[in-house]
């Protein structure tokens, strides 16, 4: 079992650091769709941890994005990037921490509900927070530019693809897959739900906390309405879909599919783009349920017959 | 000595009460049997023990500890195994995972992934599931679930195992290797088994002592030829015209 992460790990440490180069062979364009590739690739594997493996649907993992952004705004030029990056991951971590338990005692639709409802209350509290203070959007002076935030962004995409595929073949992962499951049998033969499900639900938050952060310093601009966008959490579950949720290398083929299906909607049909998803995820609940890497497995092993 | 003690237990859902004031003990090594028509409420004298429901009064005593108040995954450490009377595999996980599960978070607490694998591959070896360690559990047939369901209660190394109506749904041939497989358990192991089944010629053969339930409350308790002569045994399963 440690083998067959050892060589994943491998290969996914051999791509990052062929991606390194990017930033120094390709224009600010390509960067920026590679920034926007590992962004989302970053949110998610980090979805995974939580919803691939337990089978608890999040639909509002934008809020740890949000908690992250609002913590980088804040602490924006009063402290430096190295500090304020981990400490969106830690503020994430702890609301997440919160919320989990209370959240996770739900099941099925009602905790996709409530972690939809949790998404939009935290957003309108930092929303009326930021007009009682009477700012209306917070502006970052001096971000840094894309090649640096795509470095950033790799560099976190390692770690939420690592810890993706340490969870999966661990002692810990086993348990979660055993809740997804049958929760009941799961508990019944030793494992402490509550414990398990909080942790994984942590875990999960602390990359798209610090993503949040590099977030707006790629936009240079705080919105609550916007780093909260709840369309982020479907895009986050829509990818992690037509990938394939089950395997932590499933989503990367979800992600890249999106993206450039993204790239290349947005110049001429931008407000198709949405519609487009929202027909692939009923097309690939209803006719590929494994998603697109379920698919070449099977296939693959049809042939390997 | 006395390992399970079950002492005025009353369990009620809504209203209707499900176990009323049930009191007996279980010796360590004993293999007692439960019987009773459906809705005596002998799952849910399990599910109350196990942990999966609370008793609304009454206490659970295992190896001189309350249980009543712990949850399942505590009860299990403490070395109480049950299986369910609907199988419950892990579906989406090989046989050997499933019962690999049992050995990681059962009372070994086993740290170690491939030791783990070892121990469950033994498990599977002793209850003839080896050819079928790498199928999924969702794909088994009735029979081997059973099996599965029994293979992932030994792998927690309980104390006190409760089985749940493995017999039932299974060809008489097939029975009649569980059966055998619960005798050779029972006998080679530490174990105490506490087992409710409707195929009262399998019970009447393994059991030292059964308890029968009627309504939620206990109305017999001895030797299967005991209880086999009692006469409120019979009015239950006869028809209350034989009163």
């Amino acid at each position: 079992m440690t083998a067959r992460i050892g060589r994943a790990a491998s290969a996914v440490t051999a791509a990052a650091l062929l991606a390194i180069t990017l930033p120094f062979v390709a224009n600010s364009y390509f960067v920026g769709v590679g920034f926007t590739l590992l962004v989302w690739l970053a949110l998610t594997e980090s979805w995974i941890v939580i919803s691939g493996m337990t089978g608890y649907i999040s639909l509002g993992h934008v809020v740890f994005v949000g908690i992250g952004a609002y913590v980088a705004a804040l602490t924006w030029l009063v402290l430096p990037i190295w500090i304020i990056v981990p400490l969106a991951g830690l503020a994430a971590a702890v609301l997440a921490t919160f919320v989990g338990y209370p959240c996770l005692r739900v099941r099925g639709p009602y905790f996709v509900i409530l972690t939809f409802g949790l998404s939009e209350l935290v957003k309108y509290i930092i929303v009326n927070i930021e007009s009682a203070l009477t700012v209306s959007g917070r502006v970052l002076f001096g971000a840094p530019g894309v090649e640096t935030l795509y470095l950033i962004a790799l560099a976190l995409t390692w770690v939420s693809v690592i810890l993706a595929l340490a969870v999966r073949e661990s002692r810990f992962g086993a348990a979660l897959r055993a809740i997804r499951d049958n929760e009941e049998a799961a508990e019944t033969i030793g494992v402490a739900i509550g414990k398990f499900k909080a942790a994984a639900f942590v875990l999960s938050s602390i990359v798209p906390g610090m993503v949040g952060a590099l977030l707006i310093m790629r936009s240079t601009y705080f919105d609550p309405l916007e780093v909260f966008n709840p369309q982020t959490s479907v895009l986050i579950v829509t990818m992690a879909v037509i990938g394939g949720s089950d395997r932590p290398l499933g989503p990367v083929l979800g992600v890249a599919f999106l993206v450039l299906l993204q790239e290349l909607l947005w110049a001429n049909l931008p407000q198709l783009y949405m519609i487009v998803v929202g027909v692939l995820l009923i097309a690939v609940v209803v006719w590929l349920p494994g998603g697109i890497y379920g698919k070449l497995q099977r296939m693959t092993t049809a042939v390997a017959r | 000595m006395t390992l399970l003690s079950v002492d005025a237990v009353v369990k009620a859902f809504a209203g209707v009460v499900a176990l009323d004031r049930v009191s007996f003990d279980v010796g360590e090594r004993e293999l007692v049997g439960i019987i009773g028509a459906n809705g005596a409420g002998k799952t849910t004298l399990f599910s109350v023990i196990a942990g999966n429901l609370r008793a609304n009064d009454g206490s659970i005593t295992f190896d001189g500890q309350r249980i009543d108040r712990l949850r399942p995954d505590q009860i299990s450490r403490r070395g109480v195994a049950r299986t369910f009377q609907i199988v419950r595999p892990f579906g989406n996980m090989t046989v050997l995972e499933n019962v690999t599960l049992g050995v990681l978070y059962g009372r070994r607490r086993e740290r170690s992934m491939a030791a783990a694998e070892g121990k469950a591959g033994e498990i599977l070896d002793r209850l003839g599931l080896s050819d079928k360690a790498r199928v999924l559990a969702k794909h088994l047939t009735l029979a081997a679930r059973k099996r599965l369901e029994i293979a992932r209660s030994l792998a927690t190394e309980p104390r006190l195992l409760l089985l749940d109506e493995v017999l039932a749904g299974l060809t008489p041939a097939e029975a009649d290797v569980a059966t055998e497989l619960v005798r050779q358990f029972h006998a080679s192991e530490n174990l105490t088994i506490l087992m409710i089944e409707h195929v009262t010629r399998a019970l009447m053969a393994l059991s030292q002592r059964i308890v029968v339930l009627h309504h939620g409350q206990k109305i017999a308790e001895g030797t299967p030829s005991e209880v086999a002569r009692d006469p409120r045994t019979l009015s239950v399963y006869l028809g209350a015209a034989t009163q």
